[in-house]
């Protein structure tokens, strides 16, 4: 039923899921959630409990209603959290986080390294470069590098967004496979 | 997501709690109806990590990155994620540098005299390249000239617009004192296509002859075998067809050998000085 109303084909209605599901889940990350993952699917199970009358008297974007849901279940979290949140942000406090142990950071530095391998070779050149420059002298250098290539600033961007958003996601799966071994 | 431009600073802001509930509830409506602003939102969030990373951003927005989004272990991961990538980045960009001036103070330091010694070296070796080839091609090219003639065989017709050279004094071995004032002097003029020398003096006894053209005695140009004597009006010659652009003015050497029951006998050598026109 939830396929049927979220696109006209299964191809059409599992990429709307999946955009629908990610963007929960960022939504919950951006409200600094821990539990980012397991509330997008309380969304979506919300949703899927209220299928049977929606389909017939909702008539917007599917999208939007699971992001009606979403805004919801995050005042919800808030209230529940609140005590739990202030104190997470305490000891938080203005660090990125603690330190990795040095294992840990040995496991993360070889998985960068395998990931970059799998990438093309012109794409592993390509974000080592655009990387390679420190602070500011790196806004300059990434201006010529796409002078350089003879694109615009904004299509090297994009381009290094693409190449970043699959070593990510090659480095999750790198650390994923890691622990399972361990 | 040129098109996306514009709401950049917006997105910023909303990524770093900065917004209005209004342009809150915008943004967020528009990530969720529209795929590639989402995408555009996620890039915007990337490049703020790396800002953080890079220490390139303004004091209030750094405290902002580092209170408000980096609260989440999965943020806080995506950091450290593009930490590595700068450091291995900025490692390895450093490690080529540093090769390039390893290369660059070999070039112009200390080593200099290493540098010289090892350009010499690819030097003598390409001219000596260029000397193997050459010689090779003349050797060919006088092969060809020398194997023309209706029954296959070697040295029977030579060409009749040929320049003749009769080179009629041949020093034995045993006669190399010979003065220079002896020398046969040959004078070739220019626009020539190929030089005939005949070779007189000659015994027939042999089966073969054999010849071999040096150039200032000690570089050989060119050996041709199989050659056999033609009986002319002047007697028995041995006619070698030389292309005439190899006869620069300089001392020339054609050593005669004869082949008989495949033993070699050094009959002796031909010596010529080609001299300029003028």
């Amino acid at each position: 039923m939830l396929f049927a109303w979220l696109g006209s084909t299964r191809e059409e209605a599992g990429a709307t899921y999946e955009h629908v599901r990610q963007n929960l889940i960022n939504l919950f990350v951006r409200n600094n959630c821990l539990d980012a993952e397991d509330l997008a699917d309380q969304t979506i199970d919300r949703v899927i409990k209220k299928l049977p009358g929606l389909t017939e008297s909702y008539t917007g974007d599917p999208a939007l209603y699971f992001y009606g849901v979403a805004k919801n279940m995050l005042l919800e979290w808030r209230r529940q959290n609140s005590a739990h949140s202030e104190a997470s942000m305490d000891e938080l406090g203005s660090s990125p986080g603690a330190e990795p142990d040095s294992t840990e950071s040995d496991l993360r530095f070889k998985c960068l390294e395998k990931c970059l391998q799998k990438l093309p070779r012109k794409n592993r050149n390509l974000i080592l470069q655009y990387y390679s420059e420190e602070k500011r002298a790196k806004i300059d250098f990434r201006r010529e590098m796409a002078r350089n290539m003879g694109i615009d600033v904004i299509n090297l961007r994009v381009r290094m967004h693409r190449i970043r958003g699959i070593l990510h996601k090659c480095i999750k799966k790198c650390l994923a496979e890691s622990d399972s071994v361990q | 997501m040129k098109q996306f431009e514009s709401d950049q600073e917006l997105i910023r802001s909303y990524l770093l709690s900065d917004v209005e509930d209004d342009q809150r509830r915008q943004v967020e409506e528009r990530i969720f109806t529209d795929p590639e602003y989402a995408d555009y939102v996620l890039m915007i969030e990337a490049e703020l990590y790396e800002d953080f990373v890079f220490d390139v951003l303004a004091g209030d927005e750094r405290r902002k990155v580092s209170q408000r989004l980096l609260l989440t272990p999965d943020r806080r991961e995506r950091v450290r994620g593009t930490e590595m990538l700068r450091d291995y980045a900025v490692q390895r960009a450093a490690r080529t540098r540093s090769v390039m001036d390893r290369i660059v103070s070999f070039l112009q330091g200390n080593y200099l005299v290493a540098g010289v010694s090892l350009a010499t070296i690819a030097l003598v070796a390409g001219l000596a390249g260029w000397w193997v080839l050459t010689r090779n091609s003349l050797q060919q090219e006088v092969s060809l000239l020398n194997s023309s003639g209706p029954d296959g065989g070697v040295n029977q017709f030579p060409d009749a617009s040929d320049y003749a050279v009769d080179i009629a004094s041949l020093r034995m071995r045993s006669d190399s004192e010979v003065s220079l004032a002896k020398e046969q002097r040959v004078l070739i003029p220019r626009d020539l296509r190929i030089v005939q020398l005949r070779l007189g003096a000659v015994a027939d006894e042999y089966s073969y002859y054999e010849v071999t053209l040096s150039r200032e005695s000690d570089v050989s140009l060119f050996t041709l075998d199989h050659l056999k004597p033609r009986t002319t009006a002047d007697g028995k010659l041995i006619i070698v067809r030389v292309p005439a652009r190899v006869f620069i003015p300089g001392y020339y050497q054609l050593t005669l050998r004869g082949i008989k029951d495949d033993r070699f006998e050094n009959l002796g050598v031909y010596a010529f000085r080609v001299v300029n026109e003028n």
